[in-house]
């Protein structure tokens, strides 16, 4: 079965879809080792197809005076293998005198059909593994056919004759005519249930728009931005409050019930009030611990590790918190080779000193600016409800829409007062906190070195490792035959521009409330496994 | 239908969370970015708004065979390694694995493009839209290409109830082979798909030869491109095309499948369209004013996914996008420059005048080979109403032709005069 992965170039046949690491998949590369001298050509007559197998041909040999249509030779590996739906076309140019042909001339080669969906009938197409080289049938491969037959084409439905303008619906949407319907059983069996919106057409969520919202000019239908008037524009903060704003925004626009059956309670870093600090603790160490670049499957880890949550609930977290943070961790690193689409990224380049400067890495100044209070604006009474925060003095690290303002006060508040030894729980082994010389930038490019032990100097970005890898995991990932497209994102701004941040990571104010560096590295890297109990003190 | 077209809009929250696994570029978590995106610009106001009912597996089976659903219902990541054989019978376990919530993710996105075609043939709405649908290489008996249900071939066939003919557009990169294959010997469909052909990329189908057969010869379409196509080109062969298709099929609705992977920096794909280019295929269709049903498809660069269906969503509103993304829980992904459109890549575009020229006169030339408008037919026709096709070069310009043969007659495009008076260009066209 043809597959959507390039496999390599040495492969002669119609790429996978999808590109996949060849030394991760032995079993594939096996199937590729033809056993020419294992199958047989099954070659039965055409049947009906001997014609249009001829007229195929010599459609070949136009396709060839044109010139201007790529063909290629046809492999699929599966059918190697066992049983396997082959495809049976009546317009098959395989016929047994031609394979016989082939298998003289050529490398291994056979022809392949499934015993259990074959068809006498029809006459079976040939397909060519190739060899090296297939001299005739490489310059001149045949074109992959449709298969035809039973199990292929869908079974089409009487028409019931009522043309589309007889239908009657009122404008409402919620009223039409009891329609007779085709001899579909499970149709008949429910046909008095197909007035059932809900059933059968969607339950609504957002009810259409009278005709005057929708006509009104003043409506601020995909309005842009709005210009903010922060003092600190760009700055943690800036972003996190806009991005609370625009949510309130559409709370208020949807009503609450509605913006929560819209999915909005699960969309955003607003996901991670679900999780409390040490799961996303374990969350991040188990990725970490456990990269796809040496062939880990963090995945499976993370299911052992949190055998009461959900799959859903375990993406969920990871796409709407944990990569959103790699991301804007992207915007800073490289802003001109971001692909948060490649899984490599993540874990694989992350080298002590990262760490080291991601747990360091708090900015003073955001602190400060995150204590605005109260005057936000925003009604705290549906977050209240929706959030399941209990105020306690080691609240998460990651971004809190509901609790923002006030509870940064409590927290770095708290933070002061905390055991000097302990490691607060939020500013631990955290991926997604940069290292301080990426955080520490603004829009005003001033740079906010982090006093204590950790140093700037101790903190570098290995940025370009992180660059080469994201360059060979690109190249990989792309088709092959492919043109190698630019990275696609040629951004014109500079990497430093006025929207890099990060957010949610809060920033200790205390240097010597962190631990000492060696022993944040002794517990990241060396025992593999992060030691709670020093933490918890 | 005016601009005021009724748009309905389908998503399932849950569509989003689930995972085919390490680095397999299918990421169902870009439906979820799309919808964000589509709310926060505010389009909820313009259109209505469905969860869509979770298909049965009755309905999957009005195309699907019956033990590849029941199966797909059965297996898991937990105990596929008891079924090997049926995972390679189905095609499943590679580019097509078995992940936690499968079959549940199958419901949601077919049960939108099901309920999508409900709406369109209940009148309840012009425009139907489901971004988590248009998996159009799911195959009768197997799944194929990172799809195991195909939801538009389930979609068609509902509207194939109420309408006679439905068009299906793909202009995915890929080559919409599931959909041709379920339709290939009826001309209740006609199935056009504008796709990246040759050099062994994924499906392997699509030639332009490819033309249907039996009731179905002539009523399949295919437009075979080679790699970094751009806004212009495309745009023109497909508005060429797609004018002629409609102005020949005359159908009563048509199906988009709006595959994002043929924009340019596709982690896939090849092409080089910008996100104006993929929309103006949207607007051309769109105004046709048939019914239409919108589906997404490929697309494995999500940001730009989000960002296409986003803006695609607002031209089917007639409400054009600010560049500016606005503020929402996923703006980091659409960093740095936080803009809706995207910059062209910097490849060569392989598709020369001349080949575009070629592809386009075999198009053309197939689809003069349709009837105008066949009737509905049902799913038997007797042989005697089978039109022959008529080859105007062999036909003798001395002997009278019936009417009916001339009605059939259509003015080929390399005829170098206007009518049928070879000697004068101003001479209007001779009407009998």
């Amino acid at each position: 079965m043809v597959q959507k992965r390039p496999l390599g170039e040495e492969m002669y046949e119609v790429s996978p879809k999808q590109p996949r690491h060849v030394e991760l998949s032995d079993k594939r590369v096996s199937v590729l080792e033809f056993p020419g001298e294992n199958a047989s050509p099954k070659a039965h007559s055409l049947g009906e197809g001997g014609a249009a197998c001829a007229k195929s041909k010599s459609e070949s040999d136009e396709r060839l005076d044109n010139g201007n249509l790529a063909e290629f030779p046809i492999c699929a590996e599966k059918e190697i293998e066992t049983s396997f739906p082959g495809f049976i076309s009546n317009s098959s140019w395989g016929t047994s005198t031609t394979s016989e042909e082939d298998v003289r001339s050529e490398a291994p080669f056979c022809i392949l059909l499934s015993p259990n969906r074959y068809n006498f009938e029809l006459p079976v197409r040939t397909v060519v593994h190739s060899g090296d080289p297939y001299s005739s049938l490489w310059e001149y491969p045949p074109r992959k056919l449709v298969p035809v037959g039973r199990d292929f084409q869908a079974d089409i439905p009487e028409w019931c004759g009522h043309g589309s303008e007889k239908l009657s619906g009122s404008s409402a949407g919620n009223t039409f005519e009891v329609l007779t319907f085709s001899s579909q059983p499970f149709k008949s069996d429910i046909s008095g249930h197909l007035l059932d919106e809900n059933k059968f057409a969607g339950s609504c969520l957002v009810p259409m728009p009278g005709l005057l919202v929708s006509a009104d000019p003043k409506e601020n239908v995909g309005g842009a931005r709005l210009d903010c008037s922060c003092d600190d524009v760009g700055s943690i903060r800036c972003i996190q409050q806009h991005i609370c704003q625009a949510r309130e925004k559409l709370r208020k626009s949807l009503g609450d019930e509605t913006f929560i059956k819209l999915g909005f309670l699960d969309m955003g870093e607003v996901v991670a009030e679900k999780w409390s600090i040490e799961e996303k603790e374990i969350f991040h160490e188990v990725v970490f611990a456990n990269p796809a670049s040496l062939g880990k499957n963090f995945w499976s880890h993370l299911a052992v590790e949190f055998p009461s949550r959900s799959k859903k609930e375990i993406v969920s977290y990871y796409f709407n918190v944990f990569l959103l943070r790699r991301r804007a961790e992207q915007n800073r690193v490289d802003a001109l080779d971001i692909d948060s689409d490649n899984d490599e990224w993540e874990g694989a380049n992350v080298s002590a000193d990262d760490v080291i400067g991601k747990i360091n890495g708090y900015d003073d100044s955001v602190v400060d600016s995150l204590a605005y209070g109260d005057d936000f604006g925003h009604d705290g009474r549906y977050e209240d409800n929706m959030c399941e925060h209990n105020g306690d003095i080691t609240r998460e690290i990651f971004y809190d829409d509901a609790h923002q303002n006030v509870e940064d006060k409590k927290f770095f508040n708290n933070l002061s007062e905390m055991n000097p030894n302990e490691v607060p729980e939020n500013c631990s082994s955290d991926p997604a906190l940069q290292p301080p010389d990426q955080i520490l930038s603004d829009k005003s490019g001033n740079h906010h070195v982090q006093d204590g032990p950790c140093t700037s100097d101790d903190a570098r970005v290995p940025s370009n490792v992180a660059m080469e890898k994201a360059h060979d995991m690109k190249h990989w990932a792309r088709n092959l035959s492919s043109m190698s497209c630019s990275g696609g994102h040629e951004f014109l701004l500079e990497p430093r521009s006025s929207k890099e941040w990060d957010v949610g990571y809060l920033t200790c104010s205390k240097d010597e409330d962190l631990l000492p560096t060696s022993s944040v590295i002794e517990e990241v890297f060396g025992a593999g496994a992060w030691n709670y109990q020093t933490r918890d003190g | 239908m005016c601009s005021k077209d009724r748009i309905s809009y389908f998503y399932d929250g849950d569509v989003g969370n689930v995972y085919f696994g390490p680095n397999h570029p299918m990421k169902p978590h870009r439906l979820c970015m799309t919808h964000h995106l589509v709310l926060s610009y505010g389009l909820h106001k313009k259109m209505e708004i469905y969860r869509p009912h979770k298909a049965y597996p009755v309905e999957l089976s009005q195309f699907h065979s019956s033990d590849y659903v029941e199966f797909l219902q059965r297996i898991t990541p937990d105990t596929q390694h008891l079924y090997e054989n049926d995972l390679r019978k189905y095609n499943l376990g590679e580019d097509c694995p078995v992940f936690e919530d499968l079959f549940e993710f199958c419901q949601m996105y077919a049960g939108g493009t099901l309920d999508a075609a409900h709406r369109l043939n209940f009148r309840t709405c012009d425009i139907a839209i489901n971004w988590a649908g248009g998996l159009h290489h799911a195959k009768k008996c197997e799944a194929s290409g990172f799809c195991y249900i195909n939801d538009l071939v389930l979609g068609i066939l509902e509207l194939l109830r109420y309408h006679a003919r439905v068009l299906y557009i793909d202009i995915d990169v890929h080559h919409g082979d599931g959909v041709e294959e379920a339709f290939y010997f009826t001309d209740r469909v006609m199935t056009v798909s504008f796709h990246k052909y040759g050099d062994m990329f994924f499906p392997g189908t699509g030639d332009v030869k490819e033309i249907g057969e039996r009731e179905g010869k002539f009523y399949s379409i295919n437009v075979p491109l080679k790699d970094g196509i751009d806004d212009n080109s495309f745009t023109r062969l497909f508005k060429t095309i797609i004018t002629k298709v409609v102005e020949m099929y005359l159908p009563e609705a048509i199906v988009l499948q709006c595959g994002a992977d043929s924009l340019a920096g596709d982690r896939l794909g090849c092409f080089n369209l910008s996100i104006d280019g993929h929309a103006e295929c949207v607007r051309i269709v769109k105004k046709f004013n048939l019914p239409l049903l919108v589906t997404g498809g490929g697309g494995y660069t999500k940001e730009n996914v989000a960002r296409c269906w986003a803006f695609e969503t607002g031209v089917l509103l007639d409400t054009e996008l600010p560049n500016e993304i606005p503020d929402n829980d996923y703006i980091k992904f659409f960093g740095p420059d936080f803009s809706l459109k995207i910059p062209g890549g910097h490849i060569e575009n392989l598709n020369s005048k001349s080949y575009i020229g070629t592809i386009t006169a075999n198009v053309m030339e197939n689809l003069r080979c349709i009837q105008h408008a066949p009737s509905v037919q049902m799913q038997q026709i007797p042989p005697d109403f089978y039109f022959p096709d008529f080859n105007q070069d062999v036909l003798n310009p001395d002997e009278r032709t019936h009417q009916h043969t001339q009605d059939k007659q259509i003015q080929r495009d390399d005829e170098y005069y206007e009518g049928d008076n070879d000697n004068d260009h101003n001479m209007m066209i001779h009407e009998v």
